[in-house]
């Protein structure tokens, strides 16, 4: 009993850092507001592609945090 | 460039998309003298068809012609828009499913129904109506800047004569189509159109961005003239620090964080979620759509890129900013891609445009006259709806005048001021009983009175334009403020007021009987 419990628990806060984290990231600007030119990309600054990039492994990382969700959903658990 | 194929492509297209729209009343047939079945396609859109309504609201003039506009112009600051589609979903991920589930348990058909029986507020539902329905409309005034946008290049390349009366004619003359597929397919008619829309703009964006830079050379150049160009010395960037200059960094964040909070609020948005057939689907389609970001960003780009194609440059010098997209790709490609292109970029006005007044007069029906005609059939109010689809659409066109084409993406973000206070009632009110009316509504008000002023005062005191230029305050005091979107002060103090005064008089009462369970 009180392990399911720990168990949901558990994938709750999974499903949440995945929502979280992709956002914090996209938030964090000084991170990606770089003047290296070492970074750039077919001439294209770190600034305009890494959000591009972050796009996609949010994506990914939304999809599965629905995924969890939508278990936990089926379930009756939340 | 052969214009007549440019303008022969474009029409032969217009016409199937109005075919499609008025062929969408049948699509899973339903009685559309139903407000239910008119305003929210009968709640039974899958997956996928959900993830393009969704999406259709993400593909907008917003996307095609203000963020370009406003990233040509001033560069960096206005890539906020990427992380806002980013950080959009997982806000949505996590309340929207919430409000789906609670609206499927009492039957409510709008957020305000909600809020209306969670503060037991006749009076606060509607103005929470109204603050909706009037942030819709520079909404939708920003898409007939699109679609105004696409016909001056289009009309004004294929005459030598002055084109604003037959650009001016030909919108109206979009509109009047509009208001009538509108009017008889109800959502039905923006979801099947939106699929074409969408599909049309995906090709566009992508032959366009991989075409593009190898044609003219990669990005390298492109840059280099494009810091050279941008216009106001804040925006520039500073000397080894990055593209965006960290005077803005707060400017930025509050832009795309707050936008984040806001695309949800509108009630086309909630419109479009109530329009899924479950929660389950419902989250899946919203995690995905990400990806739709990625056309948005790479439409920004196309603002950068334009710097390297020199007769790009001198259409836009010609026909303004605001025609940036149009500008490039007439520039840039043959005459038959020019065609269809345009008219992706003229349709993704005119599909979000229906959206957004669908969901206005939703609310304005069944939240602010509904109280007072209870009576009202089923028949009567889908009647009333419709009318009112077409008038609110007109009103939009008055807000052309207020904002200058210049700032154009200042329309969607004036929307946001105005459509973030009623965030406490909505979103707070989801996760707990313990807000009281009387201190949301007051915070409601305040936040309102303080976006406005701050707005006048960034515009006309600060600065000193001539129409409203800026959403960002500038704090000189504290220094390291610097700049704030005027939305995210407005909400603050909006949230603050709620909360704090929700104590107050939950703890004068002792008890919290204040809000209905």
């Amino acid at each position: 009993m009180n392990e399911s419990k720990n168990d949901v628990l558990t994938r709750k806060i999974i499903a949440g850092l995945l929502l979280l984290i992709p956002a914090a990231v996209f938030s964090l600007t000084p991170l990606y507001n770089s003047a290296s030119p070492s970074l750039d990309l077919l001439g294209l600054t770190f600034f305009y592609w890494f959000p591009i990039a972050w796009l996609f492994v949010s994506a990914l990382a939304y999809v599965i945090a629905a995924t969890i969700l939508n278990k936990l959903e089926a379930e009756g658990k939340i | 460039m052969n214009n007549t194929v440019v303008i022969g492509v474009f029409l032969v297209l217009f016409a199937i998309f109005i075919a499609l729209g008025f062929w969408a009343s049948r699509f899973r047939k339903g009685d559309l003298s139903e407000i239910g079945e008119w305003a929210l396609a009968g709640r039974r859109l899958g997956a996928y068809l959900a993830w393009f309504l969704v999406g259709a609201d993400l593909y907008t003039a917003y996307t095609f012609i203000a963020i370009p506009e406003s990233i040509f112009l001033h560069g960096a600051i206005y890539y906020f828009a990427v992380p806002y589609v980013g950080i959009a979903f997982a806000v949505a991920i996590i309340t929207m499913p919430r409000l789906w589930k609670i609206s499927k348990d009492k039957d409510y058909v709008t957020a305000v129904d909600m809020v209306h029986d969670k503060f037991n507020s006749q009076t606060l539902a509607i103005l929470i109506a109204i603050t909706g329905i009037i942030a819709e409309l520079p909404y939708i005034a920003l898409q007939i800047y699109g679609m105004q946008a696409v016909l001056t290049v289009m009309i004004g390349q294929a005459t030598s004569y002055d084109a604003t009366l037959i650009t001016e004619l030909s919108l109206v003359l979009a509109f009047i189509i509009l208001a009538a597929f509108t009017f008889t397919s109800g959502l039905r008619g923006a979801t099947i159109t939106a699929l074409m829309k969408d599909g049309i703009i995906i090709v566009t964006v992508v032959v366009a961005i991989i075409a593009i830079p190898i044609y003219i050379g990669g990005f390298g150049n492109a840059m280099t003239a494009f810091a050279a160009g941008i216009i106001h010395p804040v925006h520039a960037p500073v000397t080894g620090t990055g593209d965006l200059s960290p005077l803005l960094f707060n400017g930025f964040i509050s832009l795309s964080i707050m936008s984040a909070l806001a695309l949800y609020l509108y009630p086309h948005a909630i419109n479009g979620v109530y329009s899924v057939d479950s929660t389950k689907k419902l989250r899946l389609s919203t995690a995905m759509l990400p990806i739709y970001g990625v056309g948005l960003a790479l439409l920004a780009l196309l603002g950068i890129l334009a710097y390297s194609s020199p007769s790009a440059m001198a259409l836009i010098s010609k026909y303004g900013a605001v025609t940036v997209v149009p500008s490039l790709l007439y520039a840039e490609f043959p005459d038959w891609f020019v065609g269809i292109a345009f008219l992706g970029i003229f349709i993704g006005g005119l599909v979000p445009a229906s959206i957004m007044a669908i969901s206005q007069a939703n609310l304005m029906v069944r939240n602010v006259i509904k109280p007072f005609r209870p009576k009202m059939d089923g028949k009567t109010e889908a009647r009333m709806a419709k009318w009112f689809s077409v008038i609110f659409k007109f009103i939009a066109l008055g807000f052309i005048f207020l904002i200058p084409a210049t700032f154009a993406l200042g329309l969607q973000l004036v929307g946001g001021i105005i459509v973030l206070q009623t965030l406490p009632s909505i979103y707070l009110a989801m996760y707990t009983k313990r807000l009281e009316k009387w201190s949301v509504g007051i915070g409601w008000a305040i936040g309102l009175v303080l976006g406005t002023y701050m707005l006048y005062a960034a515009n006309f005191v600060q600065h000193t334009y001539a129409s409203i230029s800026t959403v960002l305050f500038d704090f000189t005091a504290p220094s390291w403020v610097t700049f704030l979107y005027i939305g995210f002060v407005a909400l603050l103090a909006n949230v603050v007021i709620s909360v704090v005064g929700s104590l107050i008089v939950n703890a004068v009462r002792g008890q919290s009987k204040t809000v209905k369970a």
